[in-house]
């Protein structure tokens, strides 16, 4: 049983040395069968295209059939034809579009929190005194 | 045997089989033997809630500092949350037994036996005693990782826990000396036949015990130690802490505070402001932290709603909620295993070479984004029909369905998509270890199997008839049916065409500020400032008194006994010339003052 590089944060120096033939054995390992039966036909741009459309059928299928079967009620704007779809499609693309300027305005270096380096230093030099 | 069974089973708490199991497996070296105390403890505590005592008896009673406590008590709301938690206790035993770490394994069954223990008290001390024992164990499950981060999390979620835990114990004991007792039994009439919304939230103790809760269930403002500690668990550590605290919050905000209607707002706001955070979220499993605060904050409004209905979409949603989420933070673990990371820049077509994890996580992703025939479909459905029902909350309800498609893009679509598919990032780790993968294959049968066949999960519900009503009439009712279709239909298309248009936010590395910034950041860096401010202030004032210091000299030198008045005027001279400089110095002070 393998793990990944760097994961056994007791024994980094070991996941180190280990991290070069880990990369090795992991490049030359073969697609598993399962993906290839499940996954691989989904590759093509020819599926991507069929799923857009299949989704936008199954999707404009569902607001017809609220139309046909006459299932609007409550509130005013629930009473729109398709208000769940266009509630959906809206709120799902405001919350990723928000992310541009979110990211830009929260997102800072990944050592943003980490000790500063005069903190790593006097800890180190605590240590060594206790040492 | 069975009498003996059914002795230990009638009067002894569930949680205690775990806590005596989390002992032993803390002490057990042997791998072979750890795991079979890490399964059998589970379903040994499974069948004793099963055969347990009848509902509503207080099978275990004693007494402390003159306050009747009730170790042990059972009615349809505790069995909901309690199974839940056995059920997710074995499924963390099987995942976990790849595992040599028999500290956090004792920790985490810990963990689990006080959150049960919890939930099946009848008194509110108790209850705390044992939440607080669970904020214990799960600070050890963190700081079994054993990294500099982990530690340093481990300490943020303990300073907040021991707050929420004193809001908590002060809460009791204001209830204690102002009611006189502290039973649920006494505590509360039944709503219903059901002892739920007992506690008065005006009342200070009440209020008291309702920030303690808050705190606990993640509310707004005071969530960020959830997104903080939670991803830097180990992998089996994380699954672990994504059960049992905040769902024990949710549990006791049904039990005390459920129809308190400004829950159905806070939840609301806790269903919306998490989607922000995950989209720009580069870790998975601090999108998954984000995740479970917004599914908490699903609960939240269904405690706010109250009633027959409210309360069923509260306890069946934290039922669901347990399984799906620990199956997603088992993908996610599987992937750190094998890869040794789960920041999303650095993923990507796992599913070649870890095709089972890959379905297992789509089966979460879909139980969690409420694709029908899917677990979340069937317990989310109550809460928004219950939202959706109650007078003068439109806009609250209106938030959380744009919390649907958040749920989409974050767990549903986000999780899945860049770590197993999306762009390839040439990883090929091996397939996670086989327990692993039947841990995650046992919760997804529960992910399915109760979105197939829901009548099972329905009978369990607090109020079985109306939950038995509600599935017959309304759940796989075509209007429901094609309203979710349509919702997460479009969604869906909506993802395709920003993908395609190049609008969708590529995933950076980075850290996302949050709430903790305030004192992460923005405290330490006061009180760097108000401390250089205090040292320029005492060089300043260093300065002035030395200015003083000179200036006293020279005027004794020039006035004092021997200065050139003293030795070259006359005494009548002196005396004019003092009252000159006296004058002077008067005229100075006062010029100042003014």
């Amino acid at each position: 049983m393998t793990t990944g590089p760097g994961n056994d944060p007791r024994d980094p120096q070991g996941a180190a040395e280990d991290g070069e033939n880990w990369r090795e054995e992991e490049r030359a390992r073969p697609e598993h069968p399962l993906s290839v039966m499940l996954f691989s036909w989904m590759r093509t741009e020819t599926f991507l295209r069929l799923f857009i459309v299949g989704v936008g059928v199954v999707s404009l299928g569902a607001v017809v059939a609220e139309w046909v079967l006459s299932l609007q009620s409550g509130e005013p704007s629930k009473r729109l034809i398709g208000f769940y779809g266009i509630f959906g499609g809206l709120a799902f693309a405001l919350a990723v579009l928000a992310g541009w300027p979110l990211g830009a305005a929260l997102r800072r270096p990944e050592t943003h929190y980490d000790p500063p380096q005069h903190d790593k230093a006097d800890a180190a030099a605590k240590g060594g005194a206790d040492e | 045997m069975s009498e003996l069974f059914g002795m230990l089973a009638s009067g002894t708490n569930p949680g205690f089989v775990l806590l005596v199991a989390g002992v032993m497996a803390a002490l057990i070296r042997p791998t072979a033997l750890r795991g079979v105390v890490l399964i059998g403890a589970p379903v040994l505590a499974l069948l004793m809630v099963l055969y347990g005592p009848g509902w509503g008896v207080d099978a275990a009673r004693t007494d402390l500092l003159g306050l009747q406590l009730s170790l042990y008590r059972i009615d349809s709301l505790s069995f909901v949350f309690g199974l839940a938690f056995v059920v997710a206790t074995g499924l963390i035993g099987i995942y976990s037994l790849h595992r040599r770490e028999p500290l956090e394994d004792g920790a985490a069954l810990i963990y689990a036996g006080a959150g049960l223990a919890a939930v099946f008290s009848g008194d509110l001390l108790s209850f705390v005693l044992w939440m607080e024992l669970t904020t214990l164990a799960s600070t050890a499950i963190l700081l079994s990782r054993r990294t500099a981060a982990a530690n340093r999390a481990a300490l943020r979620y303990f300073a907040m826990h021991m707050i929420s835990g004193l809001l908590l114990i002060c809460g009791v004991a204001v209830i204690a000396m102002d009611r006189g007792t502290i039973e649920f039994v006494q505590l509360g009439p039944m709503r219903d036949g059901l002892l739920v919304g007992i506690l008065d939230p005006s009342e200070p103790g009440g209020a008291l015990f309702l920030a303690g809760l808050g705190i606990k269930a993640a509310f707004p403002i005071v969530h960020a130690w959830l997104k903080d500690a939670y991803p830097e668990a180990s992998e089996t550590g994380s699954v672990a802490l994504s059960v049992f605290t905040t769902k024990l919050a949710v549990y006791a905000l049904v039990r005390c505070f459920a129809g308190f209607e400004p829950l159905i707002w806070v939840g609301a706001i806790m269903t919306v402001f998490p989607v922000f955070f995950a989209v720009v979220e580069n870790d998975l499993r601090r999108v998954l932290a984000y995740s479970l605060n917004n599914q908490v904050g699903f609960m939240v409004a269904a405690v706010g709603v109250g009633g027959e209905l409210g309360v069923n979409g509260a306890a069946l949603h934290a039922f669901t909620h347990i399984i799906y989420k620990s199956l997603l933070f088992m993908s996610m673990g599987a992937v750190l295993l094998r890869t040794g990371t789960t920041k999303a820049s650095e993923l990507g077509g796992l599913h070649r070479t870890m095709p089972f994890t890959s379905i297992f996580c789509l089966i979460g992703a879909a139980s969690i984004s409420a694709f029908p025939l899917f677990s979340g479909f069937v317990s989310k459905s109550l809460i928004m029909t219950s939202v959706e029902y109650a007078p003068g909350v439109y806009i609250a309800w209106l938030g959380m369905m744009f919390a649907s498609a958040g749920v989409l893009e974050h767990s549903g679509i986000k999780i899945p998509y860049f770590s197993f598919f999306s762009h390839d990032s040439g990883k090929r780790p091996e397939e996670a270890p086989f327990n692993m993968l039947l841990a995650m294959g046992a919760a997804s049968a529960f992910c399915i199997g109760i979105g197939v066949a829901p009548v099972w999960l329905y009978e369990l519900a607090p109020y079985r008839e109306a939950a038995l009503e509600y599935l017959g009439v309304d759940l796989f009712s075509a209007k429901h049916v094609l309203h979710q279709v349509q919702l997460l239909g479009f969604a869906i298309f909506a993802f395709l065409l920003l993908k395609r248009m190049h609008l969708y936010p590529p995933e950076r590395p980075g850290v996302i500020l949050d709430a903790d910034w305030l004192c992460r950041d923005l405290g330490p860096a006061s009180w760097r400032g108000i401390g250089s401010f205090w040292e320029r202030a005492s060089a300043r004032r260093a300065r002035v008194s030395e200015a003083v210091d000179r200036w006293r000299d020279w005027l004794v030198s020039q006035c004092g006994p021997s200065g050139w008045i003293a030795r070259r005027a006359s005494v009548s001279a002196g005396a004019i010339w003092t009252v000159i400089i006296l004058g002077a110095t008067l005229a100075v002070i006062y010029g100042a003052v003014r």
